[in-house]
């Protein structure tokens, strides 16, 4: 399916920044099915939205999600060691595949991963005995007889519990939680280490991978993102800020620090700068849905690798080369570690990142073509088309172009999610999230 | 040549106001992506040297600027203190090239007898109209790059971090670190062993300093305590 075919557009667009009250979004994640989609915050909340039921049906407009469950997951806290607050902002939401009519998801701070049950209600009880309808204790000698408390239908309510807490098992900043494809275990990766859980079982936890130099002042990598294999329970990935990517076994080992594969390209000479490896590292690792992939991000690029193959990827695609001569600017005002994420499409033939100006880029491995298309209230009427945008770099600048220099830096577009069945995606600008769905002709 | 107003190349945490892109792209004429054009050495060894520079400003600015008060993203610290320890890497063998082969020198720098005091090109503002009138600067500046290997050592330590509290960051590795030599002074303090701090508070013993300190604490902390008693 190529990317001529599919323009995308949007259907009644909502203006969501409304319910997010100007928090800055840090995570987007579409559930298994696609018909919910969670967002988190940095100020620790998550909002949940549900696909309209009839809308799954019409053509034109599958994008349209209404809110569905708001709740505080998590709380800023203070470390008296350190004296220093722990941020409650979510960096990661993981949904469990679903096994009965609740959801399941995980969600995680820099510290703590939380699972939380989102369930249905759509009946109560009423009639008790010692209480009124509106809470309040009846007066016990007022009551002559006993009735059983029968349920009744009410408006629905989704209700967000927690389920279990998994807290002090990191030292360092959380990056990452990935579910098992055996649903029973997941794993959590900070700057250094990496834990395997058992979803069931809070008060401990296996530690799979230590990078930790026994002298921290001989310290030089980091890893900055983890995923299990889709299909296979012992295979895990985890990328580095020097941007290699390891591939791990677990029944090669209980600590898995010898790795299996090693996933790295040379670099090349001609491109060599004091931000070469700044720009190599990797902000975001992905498997295909197939597992037979995986994709990483890094500052510049989008890489697709074979996993029988270690020494290149098999398709790079460059996500704005343009930037590769402001880098020293982009260095300057911090923006050069920014970390964007990506992701691919249901069937695997188109990938999608993020960029500046609030554009995304959406990269089609079929045909080898790319669009590059911006997420902004300005320009978007329901039901209209996106249109493509161009960055000049030279001096000529055709009509519609915007020069880079004109590019806004702190629009940035760092997370995105695409539906696992269908084409509709998620774009998170810094305060708004938007949803899209393409055009079938 | 000239920099972006406000840098200072060692700040004492001045915190630098953001800058649009547009702005620092009129100011800024150092963002050449390639380092491999070989023209010859003038123009881009200045360009290079010039970026070198700024970079290397930047970076001690990013670190320093980051200890104060607010948490550590680790990957961040440790790009930066990477790319600090490449300038570093390249300024030394820069000096080591100048020192070691007398006879390579640069066209024109062959005169150029003052060695440039270290403070025109570390603590001036303006750096500098000297770097302007040679035809390269390198010669000059790579003699006192070379010393300013052992100096920046010095100089990070005392300057760029006499007014950050490093009580937090005590630790029994801090002694050996400092006295470990001039080559990275700089990296106990930037991340300092956080499951130490947590094992220590658990009264394990482990570093002789830490505990020394925490024995300390407890026995005033009992004094105290038998005092009011």
């Amino acid at each position: 399916c190529m990317i001529n075919h599919h323009t995308f557009s949007t259907f009644h667009k909502k203006n969501l920044s409304l319910l997010f009250t100007a928090d800055i979004i840090s995570t987007v994640e579409f559930n298994h099915s696609g018909e919910l989609l969670a967002t988190g915050d940095k100020g620790g909340r998550i909002v949940i939205f549900q696909q309209e039921p009839e809308s799954g049906n019409q053509p034109q407009c599958r994008a349209e999600y209404n809110v569905y469950s708001t709740f505080q997951s998590h709380e800023p806290e203070f470390d008296y060691l350190k004296s220093l607050e722990i941020e409650e902002k979510i960096n990661k939401i993981r949904w469990l595949p679903q096994k009965n009519a609740a959801h399941f998801l995980l969600s995680t701070n820099d510290k703590t991963i939380k699972l939380w049950k989102i369930s249905e209600r759509d009946k109560r009880p009423e009639g008790y005995n010692l209480k009124e309808e509106n809470g309040r204790y009846k007066d016990p000698y007022s009551i002559t007889a006993l009735r059983v408390p029968v349920f009744r239908p009410t408006d629905l309510m989704v209700e967000a519990s927690p389920r279990r807490v998994f807290s002090n098992a990191h030292t360092y900043h959380i990056n990452s939680i990935s579910v098992n494809s055996d649903c029973e275990t997941y794993l959590s990766a900070d700057d250094l280490r990496i834990n395997l859980w058992h979803l069931e079982i809070t008060d401990h936890s296996f530690n799979i991978v230590d990078i930790k130099p026994a002298n921290m002042e001989d310290l030089t990598e980091v890893i900055t993102a983890s995923e299990f294999h889709p299909n296979q329970c012992n295979t895990f990935v985890y990328s580095s800020s020097k941007g290699a990517v390891r591939l791990c076994d677990m029944r090669a080992a209980a600590l898995c620090d010898q790795h299996t594969k090693i996933f790295e390209e040379p670099e090349d000479p001609n491109y060599r700068s004091f931000f070469s490896e700044i720009i190599s590292s990797i902000s975001d690792v992905k498997f295909s849905h197939t597992g037979r992939y995986m994709m990483t991000r890094d500052y510049l690029s989008v890489k697709i690798w074979d996993l029988n193959m270690e020494t290149r990827p098999v398709e790079t695609y460059q996500v704005h080369e343009y930037l590769r001569s402001k880098l020293c600017s982009l260095y300057e005002n911090d923006c050069i570690f920014d970390k964007f994420e990506c992701c691919w499409s249901g069937n695997d033939s188109v990938v999608m990142t993020g960029s500046y100006n609030n554009f995304f880029r959406m990269l089609d491995r079929g045909s080898g073509q790319d669009v590059t298309l911006e997420a902004s209230r300005e320009n978007i009427q329901p039901q209209s088309v996106l249109r493509p945008c161009n960055v000049s770099t030279g001096g000529k600048r055709k009509k519609d172009e915007i020069g880079v220099d004109s590019l806004d830096f702190n629009k940035k577009i760092l997370h995105t999610a695409w539906h696992p069945l269908d084409n509709i995606i998620a774009v998170a600008t810094i305060n708004n999230l938007y949803i899209f769905n393409d055009q079938l002709n | 040549m000239t920099l972006c107003k406000g840098t200072s190349m060692l700040g004492r945490g001045v915190k630098r106001k953001w800058s649009s892109l547009e702005e620092l792209g009129a100011n800024l004429v150092l963002d050449t992506p390639v380092m491999g054009d070989n023209e010859g050495p003038s123009k881009p060894d200045t360009n290079h040297l010039q970026q070198r520079q700024l970079v290397l400003g930047l970076c001690l600015e990013k670190l320093q600027r980051y200890q104060a008060g607010m948490e550590l993203s680790l990957r961040r610290s440790v790009l930066l203190v990477n790319t600090l320890k490449q300038i570093q890497e390249e300024m030394r063998s820069d000096s080591c090239l100048f020192v070691d082969d007398m006879s390579v020198t640069c066209p024109g720098c062959v005169e150029e007898e003052t060695i440039l005091p270290l403070d025109s090109e570390f603590s001036s503002q303006q750096v500098d109209g000297s770097s302007d009138q040679h035809k390269p600067p390198p010669a000059a500046a790579i003699s006192a790059f070379g010393d300013a290997v052992g100096y920046l050592s010095d100089l990070a330590l005392d300057d760029i971090f006499e007014d950050i509290d490093t009580s937090m960051y005590e630790s029994s590795d801090l002694p050996s670190a400092w006295a470990a030599g001039p080559s990275w002074p700089l990296s106990v303090s930037l991340w300092p062993d956080e499951d130490l701090k947590l094992r220590t508070s658990s009264h394990s013993s482990t570093g002789g300093l830490q505990s020394c300190l925490t024995d300390l604490n407890e026995l005033d902390h009992i004094m105290e305590i038998l005092v009011k008693s």
